[in-house]
């Protein structure tokens, strides 16, 4: 079941990143926005790294966190148990943000307290390119693309891959 | 000197050139290890650089593969121009398509995606082609490919193998010059050595010894020669004593051979001058009225007289040849008349033997020739003596003919003949093909032994075909040159006058001979004859005699002690002038004399001459033919 489940996202990574590439037509009918956003952000964590006593033990899980109400729960949902380094992604369904979370996807409606979240060790992600958090992202066409806010994701704790900020389309100090 | 130095030179060139041969094989081998080793090691290098930095390179790529980035991408990969031998660098994402590339405007053959699991480093032909997988927590986003150049590392490789040529060449040059110095070194005393032999060759000076400075092959090479030169040396000594031995010992022998030519011909002059007078003795004897007992007797007493006299005249004429003193005359000759001297002596007793004596002259023979005449009459009668002495029955046929070489005399006979193995004997001295042909026909086998030496000495051959019972040929060749045909006027003397002719009336005749036995034989012969014989001793005797008295005639002996008879003859010519007397025929009497002698008598003023032994007939000839001439 879990091996089938694995195989099911794998198809679906390989399939953002064929879009991402520019063979937008055939991933367009298959994967929607949302999808792609949801597996952005599971490559975020990917190159994320949290300070060491943000985990109680080493291989404890990435814990991402994100409203019900959010167009990308389900997506995100979807992604929950992949790998993040040596450790797992564990997607949390919930309105309360806590500093149990590692990540966070922040809609429009919950701008205002992304400053607060940061606060609490939690790197942000959010939509446009002037979102507040460290990660938002941004569309150009029909690509999708992302900027970084380094001062964020400083406040936040969190460091951020050197690459990720090379493949980033802003980056902000 | 530079032809040796040369040869050591060259010889010196091949010892440098065979240490340079090593050198340089040595210098090589060790390059291409080097340069194998070299190159080996560098291509490892490469490998190891260009798989690090690919990985490095692919270890960056995992962002922008996830994300698609190819800008990113495309950044990345320019770092990889760092390289200056990169021909082409590729990303593929995971199902094979290329996310970025980067390569130079020409190159082709560019890498297919392959999926590698881990990277993987390979040289295709003159290329390095790297793979490595792009990765990301252990998850395989796709393949970066490098491709290589080696032109730089060939590059390097030549530059290397240039520099190391021009340094193997400088050393070769460096290490030549010092082979050619060393193999002189090594040379010099081999050189010294071969000086040393070369004077010893050109000066012959066995003294000399190579000094020795060293105890190695070349010490003992010197060594050896020294050795070999003192043994030279005592052997040049030893030859010289011996050769100073030899030569004393020739010059003894050559002592008692001349001592020995003197005593024979000593002996003979002394036999001849008491045979003389017996034989003339004989015949005077023979002019008188005998008993027929004492007539017979007389005649053996005249024929072994005869024969003594051949022998000892044979026996002079071979101890002249052996001592290489008898020499040949250069005088025209009438070849008839030597033939017929050589002949007719013996057709009476070919007759009484019932032998036919046949002489054949050719005509184109016949004629004036230039020789020795007493030597070829010689050589003719000995052949003809000896044949008609072994022919019983039949005939001996003389043929005288004129060939290519000169004149060829040839005696045949069908005689006893000689066995083959007799042969060769039959030249040497008193040697006869049977000892016991002396018993039966007598001679002293000295004959062909003159004969075939006068014909050696002319130049000529002897040479003999014979077969038992049948009959012997000898051949001999002269080479002597005719000169033309004869001249008819030319009187032959001996036959103008047959039979004895005595001077006639009162002569008063002079004798100068010192030889009382002679003198004895002139009394017997001419004192019976009406002459007025004065003797004297000596030739000044006889000039004071000619000086006091008148003579119609001469005698003059030439060999005489106080003045000769040539000198005499002289003397008494010049007193002629100057007392403007008329002249006094003189005859001389020589014993075997040559014409060149008689030439001197009869510039010395002599009239002509009688040859001792005298015979009567001759000398009673000679005087009329004088006085004949005289008179006229």
């Amino acid at each position: 079941m879990a091996a089938l489940m694995a195989h099911r996202i794998r198809v679906l990574i390989l399939g953002a990143i064929a879009l991402l590439v520019g063979l937008g037509r055939v991933a367009e009918a298959s994967v929607d926005a949302g999808s792609l956003k949801a597996i952005m952000v599971y490559n975020f964590a990917r190159f994320a790294t949290w300070p060491r006593d943000r985990f109680i033990v080493d291989d404890a899980q990435v814990v991402l966190c994100v409203a019900p109400a959010s167009p990308l729960a389900p997506a995100l949902a979807a992604l929950n148990g992949q790998p993040v380094g040596a450790r797992r992604l564990s997607v949390r369904v919930t309105n309360a943000v806590t500093s149990a979370c590692h990540m966070a996807y922040v809609d429009a409606d919950g701008v205002g307290s992304v400053r607060a979240i940061q606060q609490m060790g939690v790197l942000t992600v959010g939509e446009g390119a002037g979102f507040p958090g460290a990660l938002g992202f941004v569309s150009v066409g029909r690509q999708i693309r992302f900027a970084v806010n380094v001062r964020a994701a400083r406040e936040a704790g969190v460091q951020l891959s050197s690459q990720l900020l090379r493949v980033a389309m802003a980056v902000r100090p | 000197v530079s032809r040796i130095s040369a040869r050591f030179g060259t010889f010196r060139a091949r010892i440098a050139l065979a240490a340079q041969a090593v050198t340089c094989t040595g210098l090589v081998v060790a390059s291409v290890f080097l340069f194998a080793w070299q190159w080996t090691t560098d291509r490892a290098q490469l490998l190891t650089d260009r798989t690090v930095q690919a990985q490095a390179m692919a270890d960056n790529l995992a962002a922008p593969l996830l994300f698609g980035d190819q800008t990113s991408a495309r950044e990345t990969l320019e770092g990889a121009r760092i390289a200056p031998d990169l021909v082409a660098v590729r990303v593929f994402d995971a199902r094979g398509r290329v996310l970025a590339d980067q390569h130079g405007p020409g190159a082709r053959d560019l890498p297919a995606f392959r999926d590698t699991r881990s990277a993987v480093s390979l040289f295709e032909g003159p290329r390095l082609v790297v793979r490595t997988p792009v990765e990301l927590h252990g998850q395989r986003l796709g393949e970066l490919v490098a491709v290589y150049g080696l032109h730089q590392l060939e590059n390097r490789l030549r530059q290397r193998a240039a520099f190391a040529l021009a340094l193997l060449l400088g050393v070769a040059l460096c290490t030549g010059f010092l082979a050619y110095w060393l193999a002189g070194r090594l040379m010099r005393p081999v050189a010294e050595l071969s000086q040393a032999m070369r004077h010893v060759r050109e000066s012959g000076d066995v003294s000399v010894r190579v000094a020795k400075d060293r105890d190695d092959e070349l010490g003992r090479l010197t060594d050896d020669f020294n050795a070999l030169l003192r043994s030279l040396d005592r052997h040049r000594l030893d030859l010289r004593a011996a050769m100073d031995e030899i030569v004393e010992a020739r010059d003894a022998a050559e002592g008692a051979n001349r001592a020995k030519s003197e005593f024979v011909a000593n002996m003979s002059h002394e036999i001849r001058t008491p045979l003389n007078a017996v034989l003339g003795m004989a015949q005077v004897m023979a002019k008188d009225p005998l008993e027929p007992g004492q007539r017979e007797r007389l005649d053996v007493i005249r024929s072994a007289g005869k024969g003594l006299l051949a022998l000892l005249n044979d026996l002079l004429d071979l101890s002249k040849i052996e001592a290489e003193k008898l020499e040949l005359e250069r005088v025209e000759f009438d070849l008839k008349t030597c033939v017929k001297a050589a002949c007719d002596p013996f057709s009476a007793l070919a007759m009484t033997r019932g032998t036919e004596l046949h002489v054949d002259l050719a005509d184109a023979a016949a004629g004036m020739w230039e020789g020795d005449p007493n030597r070829v009459r010689q050589i003719l009668s000995n052949l003809v003596s000896n044949a008609v002495k072994f022919t019983h029955e039949g005939e001996v046929r003389v043929t005288v003919e004129r060939d290519r070489e000169g004149l060829s005399l040839r005696v045949r006979d069908t005689g006893v003949g000689i066995a083959p193995e007799k042969l060769p004997l039959l030249f040497e001295k008193f040697t006869q093909a049977d000892t016991s042909i002396t018993r039966n026909f007598g001679g002293t086998g000295l004959g062909l032994a003159i004969s075939r030496k006068l014909a050696l000495l002319m130049g000529g051959e002897l040479t003999i075909e014979s077969e038992l019972g049948r009959g012997s040929t000898f051949t001999a060749r002269l080479p002597l040159a005719r000169l033309r045909d004869s001249a008819p006027l030319a009187p032959v003397g001996l036959d103008d006058t047959t039979g004895p002719a005595v001077p006639e009336g009162a002569l008063r005749i002079l004798a100068a001979e010192d030889n009382a036995t002679n003198q004895l034989v002139l009394r017997a012969m001419l004192e019976p004859l009406d002459i007025e014989l004065t003797l004297v001793g000596n030739g000044a005797e006889a000039v004071d005699a000619w000086s006091t008295d008148r003579f119609d005639l001469i005698l003059m002996d030439v060999q005489m002690p106080v003045m000769d008879g040539v000198s005499a003859s002289r003397r008494i010519r010049e007193l002629e002038c100057e007392l403007a007397r008329s002249a006094t025929p003189i005859i001389a009497l020589t014993a075997n004399a040559m014409n060149h002698q008689v030439d001197a008598y009869i510039e010395a003023g002599m009239t002509s001459h009688v040859a001792k032994p005298i015979e009567a007939e001759l000398l009673y000839q000679e005087i009329n033919r004088v006085l004949a001439t005289k008179v006229s």
